[in-house]
Order: structure tokens, then C-alpha cells, then sequence
């Protein structure tokens, strides 16, 4: 058994947890479950953590493959997310271009737009822009190359943007783009 | 829409400048860059504002009272099993 206790390991990471699982689930309920799941397993393999390495890590993992293997449902997956069409980088004609628009919005827009991204989208920009994971911890919980989380990453930012985007022009906080400047 | 070779790089640069982890010698040519160059500034604009909201909304959502019990309750019950 690891002289670190698992109390003292895991509990710091309890909040992290959590809304890494809200942002998986969708449902404050499902979260509260797969969390409650997740440290249940988790105890039951402290004796298979590493002392020293990371317990973040090593968690997200967990909570990750519980939500893979049990929580993940066919509602959750986005619709009308075309993730090839990423939108370009905004240009120096934009109405907004220090995108103070952003700042307009309230937490549940911006968590809406968080949770219409894909999976594979959602959960690095998650990790990464949330939590601040370094990437390579992100590619340790999520077993991919740090190249991929760099790629996704990318590609969750401005889908998330251009989402948003759309949302502020239909709300009137940013005048919408002429068909010229588009 | 094809950007220039230097906003290519710059724009895959932003993120190991935002954490200080971007080399002295291309922090400078980076700076020089987003001082010429509209475009990567306002791409750069609209990131940071974009990740300063995602970090602002994260601090209104933490674990519940009642699930940090239950967590607790597993961790002692747990405890008295080994």
C-alpha cells in the first residue's frame, strides 16, 4: 500500500472531478453518480497507484473509463456540430475583434456551447481550458499523444467560438457579419 | 482561407506562450509578429477572452455538500473493510 493516503490523495481533486463529470454527463445527478463510482473504484485500486505520480491523472482516467464503459448514452451525443467546418480565425473587419462579446455571456451559455461539443472535443477543452491540465497530464488520462490534445484542442476552441458567436449575433450582443465580410 | 507560413506559427505558438514555455528567441519573434499583424492579434483577442470566461465559469461549479459525504462515507466505510 502507498504511503500517501488515499484521503489525502484523492479528496483535492473532488471538486475537479466533479465538474469534468458534469461536463461528461450532462445531469448534476449522473455527475454526483459517476463521481461516487469513480472514487469507489478508485479505492478499491489504491494499492495499484504509483506513490509519487499523479493522482489527478490517474482519476480523470478512472472517471473516464467509467464513463465510457457505463455512463455514455446516445442523447449525449451532439447534433448539428459539423466538426469539419471549423470557422476561420476571426479577421480585422470583425464588429468585435478584441471579442469582448464574451465576456457578455452568462456561465449557462457558455456551458450550453461547452456541452453541444463532441465528445472527443469537449472533454480535452474540458481538462485543458477548465481545469488547466498541462497536456501532458491531459494525454496521460486520456491515453493519446500530446499531439492530439494539442489538434483537438484547436478545433474544440473554435467550434466553441464559433458557436458562441452565432449565439451572440442571435442575441444582439455583437451585430452579425455582412455576407461580404463573411 | 490559407493564413501565411508566420501566422501559422504564431497561431500554433500561443498556447506554450500563454503557459511560458515558448524559447526567448520566439517569445520575441512572436511579439514582433502580433505587433504587425492584426489578424493573429485579434485571433489572439478573442482566444483569451474565450478562456478567460471558460475559467470564470468553472469557479461557480464545485462538488456538492452531500456527494463530498457520500465520498467520505465510501472512504471510511473502505477504511473499516481493510
Amino acid at each position: 500500500m502507498p504511503d500517501e493516503s488515499f484521503e489525502s490523495s484523492a479528496l483535492p481533486h473532488l471538486d475537479t472531478l466533479y465538474r469534468v463529470a458534469l461536463r461528461l454527463t450532462g445531469e448534476p445527478a449522473a455527475a454526483q453518480d459517476l463521481v461516487q463510482d469513480t472514487m469507489l473504484r478508485a479505492l478499491r485500486a489504491w494499492g495499484s497507484f504509483r506513490p509519487g505520480s499523479n493522482a489527478r491523472a490517474w482519476l480523470v482516467t478512472i472517471l473516464r473509463n467509467q464513463f465510457i464503459n457505463g455512463w455514455r448514452s446516445e442523447k449525449r451525443t451532439p447534433v448539428g456540430v459539423d466538426v469539419d467546418a471549423i470557422p476561420e480565425p476571426p479577421d480585422p473587419k470583425d464588429p468585435d475583434p478584441e471579442g469582448r462579446f464574451f465576456s457578455e455571456l452568462v456561465d449557462d451559455e457558455v456551458l450550453h456551447a461547452v456541452d453541444g461539443l463532441p465528445d472527443e472535443f469537449r472533454e480535452v477543452l474540458v481538462l485543458s481550458d477548465m481545469e488547466g491540465l498541462p497536456y501532458a497530464e491531459i494525454a496521460e488520462s486520456l491515453d493519446i499523444p500530446v499531439g492530439t490534445v494539442k489538434s483537438r484542442l484547436f478545433r474544440a476552441r473554435r467550434i466553441l467560438q464559433g458557436s458562441l458567436r452565432r449565439y451572440a449575433e442571435s442575441t444582439g450582443l455583437i451585430p452579425p457579419k455582412s455576407a461580404e465580410e463573411s | 482561407m490559407t493564413l501565411p507560413a508566420e501566422c501559422e506559427t504564431a497561431l500554433a505558438q500561443l498556447d506554450a506562450w500563454r503557459r511560458g514555455t515558448l524559447p526567448a528567441e520566439e517569445l520575441a519573434s512572436m511579439q514582433t509578429h502580433l505587433d504587425a499583424c492584426r489578424r493573429c492579434l485579434s485571433y489572439k483577442c478573442h482566444e483569451d477572452a474565450l478562456l478567460d470566461r471558460l475559467s470564470n465559469a468553472k469557479h461557480n461549479c464545485c462538488c456538492p455538500d452531500e456527494l463530498r459525504a457520500a465520498i467520505m462515507q465510501i472512504i471510511a466505510t473502505g477504511s473499516r473493510d481493510d
